[in-house]
């Protein structure tokens, strides 16, 4: 007892508080963490059933996140449920949101180019039109040597089926099997 | 006989006669004494004082009551070095006639000479400026309070070097009569084409109506104490004239006029009556400068422009700049004319800017610059296109009968490269039911190149033009480093193409590659890497022809068609003007180049190659800095695609895509 017990007993406790400290931070990271792949799953989840409001707020969760692995997945959600749900002035800006983002990303920049022009295209924006078409052929160079055409192809985060089919004078777009834009040059 | 001189005093008459003969004789002989002194002391006091001159004059002689005559007069400069013999003569007078005033040598005892006639004056024009400006000190002020009253008059004096002297007929002859008064000054004159010496219908002609080309000028002023009025300044001549108004306050002219000119060439056919003798009233100008005002300033070395402005066929224009007076009369002039009303004259222009100096060489000329268009275009370039063109040694060729311009080099910069021509003559001529022409002939790097831009007016006033162009034995080797878009070309190229310049651009053409060189084209690139035939990369030809269409939708090149040793290349190819291309090509290959690769000599041998049509052929389309390719079906790929496994066509669709992407990525 004394003095040196005193000592031992400040040091014992900076050390338990050190460990106390350290342990809480890692809970509270692993915590966030778990929450982004929580929402992105709820929001899969949500999406799958049809619930796409649901799916909405999951994927717009995750946008609100600052650093998150799944911010592309839920930035291309977003911009998607506003075309779907016939936003076409939200869907546009969240559209040029994604591309001003990530430009060649493989193959999603592609699809966002085709949703951008699409919208365009039913606003009679010609010029805008003509800039994104522009755009969608100068996106990958192709080569048909043995094969009439290529496709590519692109599950969406509402689960709908993306398929772009490259010949040599044109691309066809379709989502879930239904054509939905042909790019002629 | 006696009776008659008695009765009407014949006789005194004779002896008084005869005494005022005697009078008149020893008057004359006298005179001319006193005179001859009087000139040796006038040419050595001269000489004394402007020892670089060297004035001498023939025999003088009084003719009463008050005329002079002078023979020979000449002004020599002075030879620099002891030795060296005298420099060329700056201007000799074979007949100079002075009048003086016999009040003024009776009543104040001075000789004051009031009429100059000057006749077959002959003068080296530079030189002789700058002798006129050493010796001008000596003579009285024409100008002041006290401003002398003469009259001068030169009769056809000529004003040329003394290495155009040889020959007699160049240069002009120049008429001129000058009188001041106290409060007047009347200049006329008339410049009028030396030759015309043979005796023939023309030559008469000439001489009794003056030559068809004559210049003529008039200025008439009212002399004030500070400024003079310039009541007419007139310059005719029977292809156009020019009227000037103003102030004159001794070094500064401020005028405002008109200039009128008729630049449509005349047939020399029509005769000596046909081209001079157009009565003013019927002048048809082509060329109408309204609104002139500006301001010039004349000082002893130089006259300075100081921004004229006028309206050209209703096109503003400004010019400012100087005109020197000494040596080679060098000159410096900034032209601007910036206005949308320029595309009627020069089609999708709509900005000149030019920056030429000048200077006098050998009776020329001579010109080097800049001038700087600004064009709008649509396609390939949009927006306003720049061309600069930057010249040197542009003179006027054959004035007179069939006037041109020369230019020694010209360098046309435009934004896609550069082009370097040399040696070009440029000939003007709208005689052609309206339509004006303009032909150049001259080199390109090692080739000749001849052109001809055809201008018609149209109904609405607009002008329409077309241009034909011609080039023969080009080595593109020679431009490609001025013209990076032929690097991947090379060989001797002739051709022929005609153009519609304007918003409806068009060309059309046909171009002749010979004994050339294809490389670092991509397909071919592709090609080549692809399938093995590695000679494939710089493809060396004997022939290629092209046929080439250019209008705003873009540029087609058809017919392309393609002669080496082994391989013959057919096709066409279009760029559009979003820059996406759309051809087919075909390549042919003999059975003995298969052989250059190892794998498809492998795959397609067979037992008679020669019945195996080796036609590879592909379609192309896409961005021109990206293009898609398909390789289409033909014997050649049925045969491959049934001699290899799927795996290979796998794996070989694969390693293309990373050969393709792998440049961009």
């Amino acid at each position: 007892m004394g003095r040196g017990f005193f000592k031992k007993c400040i040091i014992l406790l900076i050390v338990a508080g050190g460990i106390l400290g350290v342990s809480a931070f890692g809970a509270l990271t692993s915590g966030e963490a778990a929450s982004g792949s929580d929402l992105y799953s709820r929001a899969r989840e949500a999406a799958q059933t049809g619930r796409r409001d649901a799916a909405y707020a999951y994927y717009n969760s995750i946008l609100r996140l600052p650093q998150s692995k799944y911010h592309k997945t839920a930035l291309f959600a977003k911009a998607e449920y506003f075309l779907i749900s016939g936003d076409t002035y939200s869907a546009k800006s969240a559209w040029q949101l994604f591309l001003a983002q990530y430009p060649r990303e493989i193959p999603e920049t592609l699809f966002a180019l085709v949703n951008s022009y699409h919208i365009a295209r039913k606003e009679k924006a010609e010029v805008e039109a003509a800039a994104i078409k522009q755009q969608i052929v100068q996106y990958q160079q192709l080569s048909l040597i043995f094969r009439k055409s290529k496709d590519f192809c692109f599950m969406s985060p509402f689960f709908r089926r993306y398929q772009a089919v490259y010949s040599i004078d044109k691309i066809e777009f379709m989502i879930d099997g239904i054509p939905f834009e042909t790019i002629l040059y | 006989m006696a009776f008659h001189l008695k009765r009407y005093c014949i006789k005194p008459l004779l002896v008084c006669g005869a005494f005022i003969f005697l009078l008149f004789c020893l008057a004359v002989g006298l005179g001319t004494w006193r005179l001859n002194v009087l000139k040796d002391l006038f040419l050595t006091s001269l000489h004394e004082r402007f020892p670089q001159y060297h004035l001498e004059a023939g025999p003088v002689f009084f003719l009463p009551p008050n005329g002079v005559i002078v023979k020979n007069f000449f002004i020599q400069r002075t030879a620099e070095q002891k030795g060296k013999a005298s420099e060329r003569i700056l201007a000799g007078v074979p007949t100079t006639v002075l009048r003086f005033s016999v009040k003024k040598y009776f009543f104040e005892r001075e000789i004051s000479f009031y009429f100059f006639y000057l006749r077959s004056l002959r003068g080296d024009y530079p030189a002789l400026l700058q002798a006129w400006g050493d010796l001008s000190s000596f003579l009285p002020s024409l100008s002041g309070p006290d401003r002398p009253c003469f009259t001068v008059k030169l009769r056809e004096a000529r004003l040329v070097s003394s290495e155009e002297e040889q020959d007699p007929d160049r240069g002009v002859n120049i008429h001129v009569v000058f009188r001041q008064t106290q409060r007047q000054l009347d200049l006329k004159g008339r410049l009028c084409p030396t030759g015309g010496r043979h005796c023939s219908w023309g030559g008469l002609v000439r001489r009794v109506m003056g030559y068809p080309g004559d210049l003529t000028f008039q200025l008439a002023m009212d002399l004030g104490a500070g400024k003079s009025r310039i009541k007419d300044l007139i310059i005719k001549h029977p292809q156009g004239e020019g009227n000037w108004r103003g102030l004159w306050d001794g070094h500064t002219a401020e005028l405002s006029g008109y200039a009128l000119w008729d630049t449509r060439r005349r047939d020399p056919k029509e005769g000596p009556l046909g081209q001079g003798l157009i009565p003013a009233g019927r002048l048809d100008p082509d060329l109408v400068i309204l609104d002139m005002h500006g301001r010039v300033k004349v000082t002893p070395d130089e006259i300075l422009v100081d921004g004229i402005r006028f309206d050209m066929n209703s096109i503003p224009v400004r010019i400012s700049g100087r005109i020197g007076t000494r040596g080679e009369l060098s000159t410096h002039f900034l032209f601007q004319a910036l206005s949308p009303k320029l595309e009627k004259v020069l089609p999708g222009c709509h900005s000149i800017q030019a920056d030429i100096r000048s200077h006098m060489k050998r009776c020329h000329w001579i010109s080097s610059g800049t001038v700087t268009l600004l064009a709008r275009s649509s396609w390939p370039l949009p927006g306003d296109t720049k061309v600069e063109l930057r010249l040197s040694g542009l003179h006027v060729q054959d004035p007179l009968h069939r006037p041109g311009l020369a230019v020694e080099e010209l360098t046309v910069m435009c934004p896609s490269g550069i082009i370097h021509l040399t040696g070009l003559d440029m000939f003007w001529n709208s005689q052609l039911n309206g339509i004006g022409c303009l032909s150049l002939t001259g080199r390109m790097y090692s080739g000749d190149i001849s052109s001809r831009m055809w201008f018609k007016k149209g109904s609405d006033g607009d002008v329409r033009s077309f241009l034909s162009w011609d080039f023969q034995n080009l080595r593109l080797e020679d431009w490609r480093q001025d013209w990076p878009a032929l690097s991947p070309l090379s060989g001797q190229v002739s051709g022929r193409y005609f153009s519609r310049l304007g918003p409806q651009f068009s060309m059309k053409g046909k171009m002749l590659v010979t004994d050339g060189v294809l490389s670092r084209v991509r397909f071919l690139e592709w090609f080549s890497t692809a399938f093995g035939f590695n000679a494939m990369k710089h493809l060396r030809f004997d022939t290629l022809f092209l046929s080439v269409v250019m209008d705003p939708s873009g540029i087609h090149f058809d017919r392309l068609n393609l002669n080496s040793d082994g391989v013959r290349i057919r096709g066409n190819l279009s760029l559009s003007d979003k820059n996406m291309v759309s051809s087919r090509i075909s390549i042919l290959m003999e059975p003995f180049y298969i052989k250059q690769s190892l794998e498809l000599a492998q795959v397609l041998r067979e037992k008679n190659p020669e019945t195996l049509n080796y036609n590879f052929e592909f379609q192309l389309s896409g961005p021109a800095d990206a293009v898609n390719f398909q390789w289409l079906p033909s014997e050649v790929k049925a045969l491959i695609q049934k001699r290899i496994p799927d795996f290979i066509e796998r794996r070989i669709e694969r390693n293309i895509d990373q050969m393709i992407q792998a440049p961009q990525r």
